[in-house]
């Protein structure tokens, strides 16, 4: 075997490792041939001293094991490249099939292009429709006021698209909910407000009048739905929304869940028995509330404020921040798992893994509180609460 | 001879010779394959391990003929790792030689 033979053919089995792995290792076989060939040998007589090929690719591999984690596609990519190596047989099946889903592809671009007409044609009457229709993308105002009286209710539902929700107590001698819909809207889509009592659940909702042409509206609505409830409810609330926000003030509730996509939730002095908050990219703000917090999301950051942390702390994000703003001498235990966030503490920890921007463990006092924090890459800071009862906005 | 026992010894090897003097890696292995019989590309492994494990550092120095060549230098940490190895060679050697018998002692 010739030099380049042995190099290919090493190279070809060690896929799969870091690349700089492997130039490296091909630098140093590479070296050493060169420095036999000065020795008078002859390419043939170093490759058979150096030995099996198989053996030395699954030496390294055995070596360089813990230094990397290998995925399924590693795996499938390894096989592959093994086949080319190793049969000529294997090889032409690898190829054929390529062939195969090339001439696939091709049938696929073929079929899209010749439906290319129709989609056109389609994308034209859309857009006359919306033509035709341009003059009722007027807005509208909407005032739209309903109460409901709460008996046997356990169970509030809100739900709503884009309207902002706010959720509060009033102060009347009764068990009625006030429901206020404000705002202006685009007449076609113009919304309302639909409530009904279905069992022990009361579901307030914001409906939309589906047009074809409200996809080409353009109108910004501004929706505004208020509810007061009545201080004798304080069992589940649950509050969805898609864009709107949610903001819920000095509320009692054995279980209060908010969920956006996109919504800013601000929950404010707050007392219940579990907070659970989950939004994709809202940010997420809980004041001054009692309860456990448990909070998930894909992007959106959490500021958790409060002037005595009583409560466990749950935030499960891929790519929020978690802030902590919490009184000096709080006793907690926080567990931060991560695979690229930073940790930051402005409070003393004590920690013996320690290490900047990596999972650990960390305890304050009695370690009392469990405060919970797993994250991809979002980081986690705790700040010191100096001020009594202050308010981000 | 058991992959782990020969894996072992030629960590000691590849240590000791190193202790002695810088080498590249042809020079080291070709001092090795003139001792044991062994299939010579299997060295290299051992000698990627050792240095991802901090034994030893790297450098190129430039050679007479051809391009500069990697040398390998041992770290305070090797050289206590061969110092280690060595007692455990010398120890294993004299245990052995008890139980199987001294053949020269036996001869006299």
């Amino acid at each position: 075997m010739k030099k380049k033979e042995f190099i290919e053919k090493l190279k070809s089995l060690l896929y799969g490792l870091p690349a700089n792995e492997v130039k490296d290792i091909l630098a140093d076989y590479e070296e050493h041939f060169m420095a036999g060939m000065e020795n008078g040998k002859s390419e043939e007589e170093i490759a058979r001293a150096l030995g099996n090929i198989e053996d030395i690719a699954q030496q390294f591999r055995e070596e360089l094991r813990d230094t990397q984690p290998k995925t399924g596609l590693d795996l499938f990519l390894e096989k592959v490249f093994k086949l080319f190596a190793v049969s000529k047989r294997n090889k032409l099946i690898l190829i054929a099939t390529i062939i195969g889903l090339i001439f696939a592809a091709m049938f696929i671009i073929q079929v899209i292009f010749s439906m290319l007409p129709v989609i056109l044609i389609a994308a034209a009457i859309l857009l006359f429709i919306a033509y035709i229709k341009r003059n009722k993308n007027e807005a509208v105002e909407i005032t739209e006021s309903k109460e409901a009286a709460l008996t046997d209710v356990n169970k509030i539902v809100i739900k709503t698209i884009l309207s902002h929700v706010n959720v509060s107590y009033h102060d009347d001698k009764n068990d009625k909910v006030y429901i206020n819909f404000n705002g202006s809207s685009a007449v076609m889509s113009k919304p309302y407000l639909m409530v009904n009592q279905a069992g022990s659940i009361l579901r307030i909702q914001i409906k939309n009048r589906f047009d074809i042409s409200s996809i080409f509206n353009f109108y910004r609505q501004k929706l505004k739905l208020e509810i007061k409830l009545p201080r004798t409810f304080q069992d589940n609330l649950q509050i969805e929304t898609i864009s709107g926000s949610i903001d819920a003030t000095e509320l009692k509730s054995c279980n209060f869940n908010a969920n956006t996509i996109s919504g800013k939730i601000k929950t404010e002095k707050i007392a219940a028995g579990q907070i659970l908050l989950k939004s994709t990219s809202g940010k997420c703000n809980v004041l001054n509330c009692r309860g456990a917090v448990n909070v998930k999301t894909i992007s959106s950051s959490l500021t958790y404020i409060s002037n005595h942390l009583d409560d466990a702390i749950c935030f499960k994000s891929t790519s929020g921040k978690a802030k902590l703003i919490i009184p000096e001498n709080s006793d907690f235990k926080i567990e931060y798992k991560t695979l690229s966030g930073r940790f930051k503490s402005e409070l003393p920890l004590n920690t013996n893994s320690f290490s900047g921007n990596k999972s650990f463990e960390g305890i304050i006092g009695s370690g009392k509180i469990a405060i919970e924090v797993k994250t991809v890459s979002g980081g986690c800071k705790i700040l010191a609460n100096k001020a009594t009862g202050i308010v981000e906005k | 001879m058991n992959i782990q026992f020969k894996k072992g010894v030629l960590e000691l090897c590849v240590l000791s010779i190193l202790y002695k003097k810088d080498c590249y890696g042809y020079e080291l292995v070709n001092t090795i394959s003139e001792n044991i019989a062994i299939a010579e590309g299997t060295i290299y492994p051992i000698l990627k391990r050792l240095a991802k494990d901090g034994y030893f550092t790297t450098y190129l120095k430039e050679s007479t003929e051809g391009p500069p060549r990697k040398y390998y230098r041992l770290t305070e940490t090797g050289k206590e790792l061969k110092e280690q190895l060595e007692t455990d060679w010398f120890k294993l050697i004299k245990s052995v030689t008890n139980i199987i018998g001294d053949k020269r002692k036996g001869s006299k």
